[in-house]
């Protein structure tokens, strides 16, 4: 993976030279299969490559333009501590810098947060860096889960004193908490951070070294600040669903005077015209009334030359350069389809697919395209991705807010389980508290934790109590409905497994009937309520019992 | 006619000299980006980047020059395509070329003539010769073909007076506007205005210095420049009332005179005008209080309005003001918008002040055949 870098110098005055680095690879691979031909940095966005929107406020094409670009590649880049200590090995920073990534889309005017650095530079040597923040708070279109961070800044010259990912479960008592900040991925650094990274071998990204110089504070004295930006848009197509939102927000015209009709275009090239309910029309295009044969674009993002047969439907996706898309082609939420695909006709592409026009590297000898996905006259591949946690991307918050709710679910029964009375007890009414408060699971996990602890029982023995806990759980429930929603949460849990695990739901609702802990309009009403549940063992389970 | 010409030959638009180019270009991005505020310095920029290039460019003749200037004039307005200023001053300056060369075509007629006349010796030819003259000017319309093969060096010196000629009308435009306060604004008198307008607010101050009045400034949200105009006029002396939008009903029937500034005159009469302009100018209508608009001849437009939703009509600037983008949720669930301008129909304007007097929104046309030329409608 290459690091591409573009140092640029803007003369202010004569001796007060600024220059900027824009580190154009993006090092992850949230983009993946699309970013397999093209670098992030060159999607478009709005028809517009991103990196564009970096540079364009230089006006860096024209030949009039006072910026110089610097290409600098350095081959063996594998993160962005790499990238800034090459960049301090070809001593090529002399001022203080604006660090930003090539995926940045902004409307913010940095002078003043510039002069502003300056300034505290002037009154202490130790600044380090002044990091540019967007406010955002909790369930935000722009916020997303990985970027969750949480600040402690000093109120009075906002002097950032922590920086959090939360997840960390330590208290703070610091005068003033932030969690409604967003990092925008611009920052002014002073010219001895690229030493810095040199100096630090373990600093990969941006956050390492934020983390290690308040760390090191105390020794090292280094200061680091915020901005907080108030009126202006900036933000990082970090991740699929960060591109659409920041879609949505240039379309929706927040980034203004940066939108399609505006000032990002090209004079000579592309021309929008804007009309109501946020519409963008090339000047080219003429819209017949009754032009769509039946295709229907849902939030579809459709690169060049794309070719959509009839009644295709697509739904929440990406659609990558010169893809064919034959007649009825459904395409569902959250699929990504790579450039040169084709898929034919009557295919549904299943939530979160995603193609490639490659065939995966690791089989060579399987060449025939995944017919069963594309269709027989079909070109592509399914990506297969690693399952990593991290690495998973959702569409909106919405669905990130479900994810969540069945992740922790999992998360509990992985670790519940095991011996003693008081400790099963314990748990019960730890979960029940739990559920009846809607604490946070982490949360819960902890306190089973200590539970643990303080009785002294084996891990061994911890799984097998929870479990007992989490099922005896619904028997203790009062109300029908808890029931319903218990006896929901336990088919759907199992029938994932195995049709052995099937069969002994079956009895154990069963039994649980006999016994009369569920009343029988209880299973009814679960029965009725579980209808629009796709999954067929589900199905399956029902018709038995 | 020009499409005959464009078609006959490709003709190289490209500008040659550097310093030109640049010129142009910063212009463009300048436009782009906004960096230029106010329409008076919008048209003082462009008027002196074509000055710059009518002077440096080594061109061969007329048709070349106006060639080059519509092209890049072209490149300037659709920069920003909702500053029409900087097109008003492309097209005057288009309009100052084609005089200046019809002035000389009719001196070297003339002189042609009188040569004729001295030569022959029969009166009788004499009256002949004149008639086929003329009849020769009717049917060659203004003399168009003649035009594009003049010769640039003759014309260059006349032509950069007369653009020097606009310049120093832009600069007086608004001291010529204002030396008109005294008819329009009388003792006593409560005058409604809306937003920030350098020209109206140098009409109050030049009124100011004579007579008493009370000016209400209604504060144009989301950008509240009323506010600004309310702080300026007060701290000038000006007995000021500053108003919320929503109040200009209300206060209209109190009112003696609304006297607004604009962005444009339209060519029907109409005008470009601050959002919420509507919506005073119908306040007014119903209580029949006279609309006044200051307007500097520069903001005359010779575009017409055919849909509100015209492309480069209005202008959409962030919502931010309406809405912080810090409100979240609610922001990916309704639409924002936050247009600029306004349209207010020339039946709604009672009367315009220009730099050149006092004129009814029906004689506007007439001022655009003066100003710009017909040749010149379409870049």
């Amino acid at each position: 993976m290459a690091g591409i870098k573009k140092p640029k110098g803007e003369e202010f005055k004569k001796e007060d030279i600024l220059q900027a680095v824009v580190i154009a690879d993006s090092f992850d691979k949230k983009f993946i299969p699309v970013t397999n031909l093209k670098p992030r940095a060159l999607l478009p966005l709005a028809n517009i490559p991103l990196l564009e929107y970096t540079l364009k406020k230089a006006n860096w094409l024209a030949p009039s333009s006072p910026v110089s670009i610097t290409t600098v590649v350095s081959e063996d880049c594998l993160s962005v501590g790499d990238a800034l200590r090459d960049i301090s090995a070809k001593s090529l920073i002399s001022n203080d810098f604006i660090l930003v990534n090539g995926d940045t889309v902004a409307n913010v005017k940095l002078k003043p947060i510039i002069e502003e650095h300056k300034a505290r530079r002037l009154k202490d040597k130790q600044v380090m860096m002044t990091m540019l923040f967007k406010k955002a708070p909790p369930l935000h279109m722009i916020r997303q889960q990985q970027d969750d961070i949480i600040l402690a800044v000093k109120s009075a010259d906002s002097r950032l004193l922590r920086y959090d990912k939360p997840g960390n479960k330590k208290k703070f008592k610091l005068p003033l908490l932030r969690y409604d900040l967003m990092d925008t991925g611009i920052s002014i650094c002073s010219p001895h951070i690229p030493e810095l990274f040199t100096d630090n071998f373990d600093y990969q990204t941006k956050d390492d070294f934020v983390k290690g110089i308040l760390i090191n504070e105390e020794i090292m004295s280094n200061k680091m600040y915020i901005h907080v930006l108030d009126n202006e848009y900036a933000a990082r197509v970090s991740n699929i669903s960060m591109y659409h939102a920041i879609s949505k927000d240039i379309l929706a015209r927040w980034v203004f005077p940066i939108v399609p009709d505006g000032s990002i275009a090209d004079v000579n090239s592309c021309r929008y015209s804007y009309g109501r309910h946020n519409i963008y029309l090339h000047k080219t295009v003429t819209l017949a009334r009754y032009s769509c044969n039946n295709v229907k674009l849902d939030g579809a993002y459709i690169w060049d030359n794309v070719h959509i047969d009839n009644g295709c439907q697509l739904t929440f996706c990406l659609v990558d350069d010169d893809v064919h898309l034959m007649n009825n082609v459904k395409v569902q939420r959250r699929c990504v389809i790579a450039a040169k695909v084709v898929v034919g006709e009557n295919q549904t592409l299943s939530p979160g697919c995603r193609l490639t026009a490659q065939p995966p590297s690791d089989d060579k000898i399987n060449t025939t395209p995944d017919t069963d996905v594309v269709g027989e006259d079909g070109h592509g591949w399914v990506y297969l991705r690693h399952i990593d946690r991290d690495d998973e991307d959702v569409y909106d918050l919405e669905e990130e807010m479900c994810r969540m709710k069945i992740d922790s679910d999992e998360e509990d029964d992985d670790k519940e389980t095991d011996s003693e009375m008081m400790f099963l007890e314990e748990v019960i009414s730890t979960l029940q508290k739990a559920v009846m408060v809607k604490t946070d699971w982490d949360n819960v996990v902890l306190e089973v934790n200590s539970v643990k602890h303080a009785y002294g029982i084996q891990i061994k023995e911890v799984n097998q109590l929870l479990t007992k806990a989490v099922i005896s759980l619904p028997l203790k429930s009062e109300s029908s409905q808890e029931s319903v929603d218990y006896l929901k949460q336990l088919t759907s849990e199992c029938c994932k497994d195995n049709s052995a695990m099937q069969k002994v739901v079956v009895k154990v609702i069963h039994q649980l009937y006999e016994d009369d802990i569920l009343s029988e309009d209880v299973i009814l009403s679960w029965h009725g309520a579980q209808l629009d549940d796709e999954e067929v063992d589900a199905i399956n389970i029902r018709k038995r019992v | 006619m020009w499409l005959r010409n464009g078609q006959m030959e490709t003709i190289d638009i490209q500008i040659k000299d550097p310093i030109v180019r640049n010129k142009v270009d910063g212009l463009i991005e300048d436009l782009k980006h906004g960096n230029i505020l106010g329409s008076y310095q919008l048209a003082k920029n462009t008027v002196e980047v074509l000055l710059h290039m009518i002077s440096k460019e080594e061109l061969a003749n007329v048709k070349k020059l106006i060639s080059v200037i519509r092209e890049q004039g072209q490149r300037l307005m659709s920069a920003q395509p909702s500053e029409t200023v900087v097109g008003n001053m492309v097209y005057r300056v288009l309009k100052i070329i084609r005089d200046e060369c019809r002035a000389i075509d009719e001196t070297a007629e003339e002189q042609s003539q009188e040569s004729i006349q001295k030569s022959s010796t029969a009166p009788g030819d004499d009256v002949s010769n004149k008639d086929i003259l003329s009849l020769k000017k009717l049917l060659l319309a203004e003399g168009d073909v003649d035009i594009s093969d003049k010769s640039i060096s003759s014309l260059k010196a006349p032509i950069i007076d007369a653009v020097n000629e606009l310049l120093v009308e832009l600069d007086t435009s608004q001291e010529n506007i204002s030396a008109q306060a005294l008819e329009h604004i009388h003792s006593n008198e409560v005058i409604m205005t809306a937003g920030q307008s350098h020209t109206v607010e140098a009409f109050f101050k030049k009124a100011a210095k004579k007579r008493t009045f009370k000016v209400i400034v209604v504060e144009c949200a989301p950008f509240y420049q009323g506010q600004k105009m309310a702080t300026n006029l007060a701290s000038a002396g000006i007995n000021t009332t500053l108003i919320t939008d929503s109040a200009v009903f209300a206060m209209m029937a109190r009112v003696n005179k609304v006297i607004i500034g604009t962005h444009t005159v339209m060519a029907n009469g109409g005008l470009k005008a601050i959002n919420g302009c509507h919506a005073i100018a119908l306040a007014a209508k119903y209580h029949s209080v006279p609309l006044v608009v200051c307007a500097p001849m520069y903001k005359l437009s010779p575009k017409y309005l055919c849909s509100c939703d015209q492309v480069a009509f209005n202008k959409f600037a962030s919502p931010e003001d309406v809405m912080s983008f810090s409100e979240g949720e609610i922001l990916s669930k309704a639409q924002i918008y936050n247009p600029i301008f306004d349209y207010v129909p020339p039946e709604l304007v009672t009367l315009y002040i220009f730099n050149i007097g006092g004129n009814a929104p029906s004689y506007v046309y007439r001022l655009l055949s003066e100003l710009y030329d017909t040749e010149d409608q379409e870049l």
